[in-house]
């Protein structure tokens, strides 16, 4: 489950070594709070929806948050020891695309398409409704689709 | 010009989703035969998802270990200097949760002892049982084990060295659930042919002795051991429900240990 909280921090705070501070956190705060926890729901959620809460209020204390989205976005970094050359360049890419995008899209498309989970699941976690992931998401395909396309474009 | 104008983005993306509901899907898989524009603007809202994944996945592998967590909780030194109050942890809940976290789903997390409302459950369940109910089934000694295996993986307690007390016959053993919980039940026939179930559910860390009480017109007993609830049920007469419950619980605090 670490591993999952790790990229999920990594994707909400779009930024590494906040993920690596933000999925202690949570972890931290988890054990704290294990009595809350109700057996036979779903842990990897619950998690999750403690993650969001935590970042969520350190960006409101910290004012990282400016206008639409965090400053800083940077580039996330792959392990070198992915299998191959071309696969790991495609897949940095792929990360760097929707990193830039703004953090309520990234967040939707992080939990919808990475994670699969349903929108009723995902607008649980994130604790909107489901109408605001679907324009979230409806948001980033349109970006994503505009970049790809230009991508292919740019190619031929 | 054409119906593309009528469904938005959004619907659109539900449908690539496969969440749109059927008529809506319907709709819009209809439209797309006739309409151009449509299926443009489909096509550029189609991005591939399979491949996203699976960058995300590469990120899987990134993944620092799991930080070495103190046994008494501080605010952790982060960089942010995030910090709030802290209580200390230094109960089974806690460890149990930290289990749950490092090996992921399926390790039997704790929790306060179970809702009353369980008991009450079990007690309906078991109300529909008559002596007929079970007098005609009978398990061979595979079928005990491939149950008794069945119920003690989901349980997270190994119930294959389970004792027999006097004078019940085990005539199945099933899952049921309660608030999304496993429940265990092993059904019993006393050789008077009084039905009696032995329930158990996961509970919290405290252990309880055995008290007796009544519901649903039936003699129960309930106690807990750490991690688990208890509740045996059956017949009008707590006289021989009391001797069969010291047993079972005498068996539940050996496995407990």
């Amino acid at each position: 489950m670490f591993p999952r909280l790790w990229r999920y921090s990594v994707s909400l705070t779009g930024r590494r070594d906040w993920g690596d501070d933000l999925a202690q956190t949570t972890c931290v705060r988890a054990l704290d709070r294990g009595d809350q926890f109700q057996p036979g729901t779903h842990l990897d959620r619950w998690l999750f929806t403690m993650a969001k809460r935590i970042w969520l209020n350190e960006l409101r204390s910290r004012k990282v948050r400016t206008g639409g989205g965090l400053v800083p976005v940077e580039e996330i970094d792959l392990p070198d020891t992915a299998a191959d050359q071309e696969t790991n360049i495609l897949a940095r890419d792929v990360l760097n695309r929707v990193n830039a995008l703004p953090e309520a899209q990234r967040h939707a498309v992080f939990l919808v398409y990475v994670e699969g989970y349903s929108y009723k699941e995902a607008a649980a976690i994130m604790e909107i409704p489901i109408g605001t992931v679907m324009s979230r998401l409806a948001a980033a395909r349109k970006s994503l689709g505009a970049a790809m396309g230009m991508a292919k474009g740019g190619a031929a | 010009m054409s119906t593309a104008q009528s469904y938005t983005d959004e619907e659109l993306t539900a449908f690539l989703d496969g969440e749109a509901d059927a008529p809506l899907a319907e709709a819009i898989g209809e439209a797309l035969e006739h309409d151009p524009v449509l299926a443009e603007r489909l096509a550029a809202l189609d991005i591939p998802i399979l491949p996203l994944r699976s960058a995300y996945d590469t990120l899987l592998e990134a993944a620092p270990p799991m930080p070495a967590l103190p046994a008494e909780v501080k605010a952790p030194a982060t960089r942010f200097g995030w910090g709030w109050g802290m209580g200390t942890f230094g109960t089974g809940i806690a460890a149990g949760l930290a289990v749950a976290v490092f090996t992921g789903f399926g390790a039997p997390a704790p929790e306060p002892a179970p809702k009353p409302g369980w008991a009450a459950f079990v007690a309906s369940y078991q109300s529909l049982y008559t002596a007929e109910t079970l007098a005609a089934v009978q398990i061979s000694e595979a079928e005990r084990t491939a149950q008794l295996t069945l119920v003690s993986t989901a349980l997270g307690l190994d119930l294959s060295t389970i004792v027999n007390a006097p004078g019940l016959t085990l005539k199945r053993a099933q899952l049921l659930a309660f608030n999304d919980k496993p429940l265990v039940q092993l059904a019993y026939q006393r050789d008077d042919g009084t039905p009696v179930a032995l329930c158990i559910i996961p509970a919290g860390a405290d252990g309880k002795p055995v008290s007796m009480g009544a519901a649903q017109g039936m003699e129960l007993a309930r106690w807990n051991t750490p991690g688990f609830g208890y509740l045996l049920i059956g017949g009008q007469d707590p006289v021989p429900l009391a001797q069969e419950a010291a047993v079972f619980e005498r068996w539940s605090m050996d496995e407990a240990i």
